[in-house]
């Protein structure tokens, strides 16, 4: 967890430990970018970094541990928000999966469908009991509709009652008297009731009511736990005798019955009842137990896991609380993040401390000392001298990515100029699908934002995950790649048709109208015109090469098509005409460059230099040099004035270009338009400015 | 980023300084309560209160209890909300959204209806709609339905796709912030709500910063304000 706003607001909350509740409305997707230093956005990558959801970071720790084989799954980038993660590494959910006891509201009705049905079944393999008997039991069991939330006890309503006459048929009946009373809240009677049946000779039976017993001690000691909005107000509204009888009702279940039908399911009460006591040691344990057995064992997925631990446990806990190196490992990197602008530095786990409970697991230990050098002493020399060049080694496990991928960021850091053969031999390497993306990204970047793209599409390159080529053909790439590109036969059709697109319109943007009419036969001339304008590097859809020689153009001033307007631009690139019908077709076309275009972040993936050296031509340009040029005639320079004002209607902001005039450039607009050209249409249709 | 993320994310890198109110819980009488805000004295005098509920996460639609127990809220119209990541709903999903309404109600609130929030990302309009009217037909009759939405549905949203979400829902809370920051501009977007056919209500942040535009109480479909509280200052 530890995401966004809510969970700021939320984390402090010592009343509540839940869990990544995201504030309503909050919205984001994990970016390009290869610094995991800081708290997480929603970006999770297969290494083991500070900026990892801890979640993440648990769930490759437990991959490890149980030698899970590799998510194969499709990988859509190489940065995965948290389900996306989880779900790539658990596969779809078991829909045969227990319920959640442990996570859940607790409700003790969680249980009475599939109970129904465990009832029946019961009934029908007993010994001792005659055809009636079954019938009428099963009957009652299907009338028993507890409302479970009730929050008194009703009066026992004994219509419905199993005629029975034999001493299992009564005994069955018994059970469900007491079934009876703990749905509806009554928890002594039914715990009587239910201890009553505990020794009886048939398995089920016996078997059931010791586990109920358990339960309904557990849903006595929540009596008043919560408050009227259902938050639960804290430990100390436990009586820690009804937990401690809870607790000791769990244990002597699954004494008896180790691997008993309700085993699971008790595993899940049992970690209730020390949450809801606020044992966060105990919890933990019970955490770290079950964290060491394969999640075919524990009946739960890692995923599952990791949820529930980051839930419950994780908020309050501090290293001096577990010995358990995975738990360890994960506080001690979450305590590496980078703080927000304002936050202050949590302190630094002592590491030589914890040195003993990582006997088993050096490595472990070891490429701890190396990420504690790097994020918490920026001493990235360190990680080079301790973590050496492993990449020839084939199948390791997350742990040996984790180690060589913070190797090839301590050679970035430093600037080494073997970083970039470094990550290029990390790729092939890297047999896991989302591991070679990330490898992927780290050389993608590092060539990418170095000048260096032209070999990352040459022959032979490593770089193959769709989503980083389109990131770089669109911010990185400059007019020769993107041609080689757009007419490579070798390339998919989809990197074909970006390639091109990106590569007329910023021979447009640039003023490079000549290219543009050299380039333009090579979008077909069926070439659709619908579709998103701005490229998703990460889509599939469809790419609007159309627009350029079939886009609306005729606009509120006639333009010809756009290629018959860049024609003249061609001749005259100061044609005021052609100016003013180039961003005509922008407007259109909806293609304003704003700030939605804007280049990535120095240093993410495409936020190097860019191919094309002068800065892009906005819209509010073209109306700038038409309104700045005195030869231009006075319908154009009326009209330029007109929508100049107009780019900023109704919010004030410019949506015609990357930034804002000043107010009172924009007032002179105006009234140069009402004072110049009182009598023109755009005057006249204009009677505000923003 | 999708293309209503990056409008935000210009909007927020322009936010300028705006003379403006400040939200005080204490003059409304509508609240979203989400798991882990503590209550407040401001509860006490609600006449409706939006409860998160759970969460449905990732692609594979895991549903995840987010309220502990199950809340007994006397006298006040109760919402239940559901935060959801897919609209690839499962049965077990339908089957534990529709438990909890029942279990509300059985605990003694006045369950009032369904509130689903989620990021509908202005271009899935359509299918979102087509969710709902289907979530619709699954609850029970007494159930009215709801939705969260962000101002910029009523801003740039197709008509067709803001029509059939007319038709699928009872209204729409639509939230004026973005995370834990107000959108600024959100004057220009209110502008626009004249077509919205579905009462709405706008949504508010405790603290943060808010001025109706004129006009605002006389929209036919406005119903008034539902205020997002967040635990103190010293908490956070």
């Amino acid at each position: 967890m530890r995401r966004h706003l809510l969970t700021l607001l939320v984390t402090a909350t010592i009343l509540v430990p839940v869990g990544p509740a995201r504030a309503s409305g909050d919205s984001c997707e994990p970016g390009w970018s290869l610094d995991f230093a800081a708290k997480p956005g929603c970006a999770n990558i297969p290494v083991l970094v500070p900026g990892n959801d801890t979640r993440a970071n648990l769930l490759l720790l437990l991959a490890d541990r149980h030698g899970a084989p590799a998510p194969t799954g499709p990988v859509p980038r190489p940065t995965l928000d948290w389900p996306e993660f989880r779900d790539l590494f658990d596969g779809k959910p078991d829909a045969e999966a227990p319920a959640d006891y442990a996570s859940g509201e607790g409700s003790r009705c969680l249980s009475n469908e599939g109970g129904e049905q465990a009832f029946a079944a019961a009934v029908n393999s007993a010994e001792g009991l005659g055809e009636t008997e079954r019938r009428s039991l099963v009957e009652a069991r299907a009338g028993l509709r507890p409302s479970c939330a009730e929050a008194t006890s009703q009066a026992p309503s004994e219509g419905g009652a199993p005629s029975v006459a034999s001493p299992q048929g009564q005994a069955f009946a018994a059970y469900l008297r007491a079934a009876k009373a703990f749905y509806a809240g009554r928890f002594e009677e039914a715990a009587a009731g239910f201890a009553d049946l505990a020794s009886n000779r048939d398995p089920w039976l016996s078997e059931t009511s010791t586990y109920m017993v358990a339960r309904t001690a557990l849903n006595r000691m929540q009596v008043g736990a919560y408050d009227e909005y259902g938050t639960f107000k804290g430990a100390a509204a436990v009586d820690p005798g009804r937990a401690r009888e809870a607790a000791a009702g769990i244990d002597g279940y699954l004494d008896q019955y180790p691997g008993g039908r309700y085993a699971a399911s008790a595993r899940g009460l049992l970690r209730r009842v020390e949450w809801l006591s606020g044992r966060v040691e105990g919890l933990t344990a019970r955490y770290a137990a079950l964290m060491a057995e394969p999640p075919g064992q524990r009946g739960m997925t890692d995923g599952a896991l990791a949820d529930e631990f980051d839930n419950k446990a994780f908020p309050t806990l501090t290293p001096v609380q577990t010995r358990d190196p995975v738990v360890l490992a994960v506080l001690d990197l979450m305590a590496l993040r980078k703080p927000s602008p304002g936050e202050t530095q949590p302190p630094r786990p002592d590491l030589a401390a914890q040195r003993e409970a990582f006997a088993a697991q050096p490595d472990l230990y070891g490429y701890l000392e190396a990420a504690f050098a790097f994020y918490g002493d920026n001493d990235p020399r360190a990680v080079i001298r301790a973590i050496p060049d492993d990449t020839r080694r084939r199948g390791g496990d997350h742990l040996w990515f984790s180690r060589q991928f913070l190797r090839g960021l301590a050679l970035e850091a430093v600037g080494d100029r073997n970083a970039r053969g470094f990550w290029k031999e990390l790729v092939p390497a890297a047999a896991r699908p989302l591991d070679r993306a990330t490898a992927e990204l780290a050389l993608a970047t590092n060539a990418g934002n170095g000048g260096a793209v032209d070999e990352l599409f040459a022959g032979g390159s490593p770089l193959a995950n769709p989503a980083i080529r389109a990131m770089l053909l669109l911010h990185a790439a400059g007019p020769d790649l993107l041609r080689a590109r757009a007419t490579d036969g070798t390339a998919s059709p989809r990197e074909r048709q970006v390639a091109l697109y990106t590569l007329l319109r910023k021979e447009l943007s640039h003023g490079l109208y000549a290219d543009f009419l050299s380039d333009l036969p090579r979008a077909p001339v069926d070439a659709p015109t619908d579709g998103p304008v701005e490229v998703d590097p990460l889509g599939e859809g469809v790419v609007p090469l159309g627009l350029f020689a079939r886009g609306k153009t005729t606009g509120e001033i006639g333009c010809p098509t756009l290629p018959d307007t860049v024609a003249s631009l061609a001749r005259d690139a100061g044609d005021a005409r052609g100016r003013l019908c180039l961003a005509e077709w922008m407007r259109l076309n909806e293609l304003d460059p704003n700030r939605s275009l804007a280049r990535p972040a120095k240093g993410t993936l495409g936020g190097g230099p860019s191919g094309f050296r002068e800065r892009a031509l906005a819209r509010s340009d073209l109306y700038a040099a038409v309104i700045a040029d005195r030869s231009a005639p006075a319908e154009a320079r009326a009209y330029a004035l007109y929508r100049a004002v107009k780019c900023y209607e109704p919010s004030g902001y410019n949506v015609c270009g990357p930034k804002d005039a000043p107010k009172a450039e924009r007032a002179r607009w105006y009234d140069a338009l009402k004072r110049e050209f009182p009598g023109s249409r755009w005057a006249r249709g204009l009677r505000y400015w923003w | 980023m999708t293309c209503l993320a990056r409008v935000l994310a210009f909007l927020l890198a322009l936010a300028g300084p705006a003379a403006a109110g400040t939200v005080a819980a204490g003059d409304h009488d509508a609240f979203w309560l989400w798991a882990g805000v503590r209550p407040q004295p401001a509860l006490a005098r609600a006449e409706r209160v939006y409860l998160l509920q759970g969460e449905v996460t990732g692609r594979a639609a895991r549903y995840e209890a987010r309220r502990p127990a199950v809340p007994r809220v006397a006298g006040v119209e109760v919402w239940m909300v559901v935060r959801t990541e897919t609209l690839a709903w499962t049965p077990e999903v339908y089957a534990a959204v529709l438990r909890a309404l029942s279990d509300w109600r059985a605990a003694g609130n006045r369950v009032a209806g369904l509130q689903i929030d989620f990021d509908a990302r202005t271009r899935g309009l359509a299918g979102y709609a087509g969710f709902l009217r289907d979530l619709r037909t699954r609850l029970p009759e007494e159930t009215r339905l709801g939705v969260t939405g962000l101002l910029d549905w009523s801003a740039n949203a197709d008509p067709a796709g803001l029509d059939a979400l007319s038709g699928a829902v009872d209204e729409a809370v639509l939230q004026i912030y973005q995370g834990q920051h107000v959108i600024p501009g959100y004057a220009a977007y209110l502008r626009r709500l004249g077509r919205l056919r579905v009462p709405f209500r706008i949504g508010l942040l405790q603290d943060g910063e808010w001025t109706p535009p004129p006009g605002l109480t006389a929209e036919p479909m406005f119903r008034g304000y539902v205020v997002f509280l967040r635990n103190p200052v010293g908490d956070r």
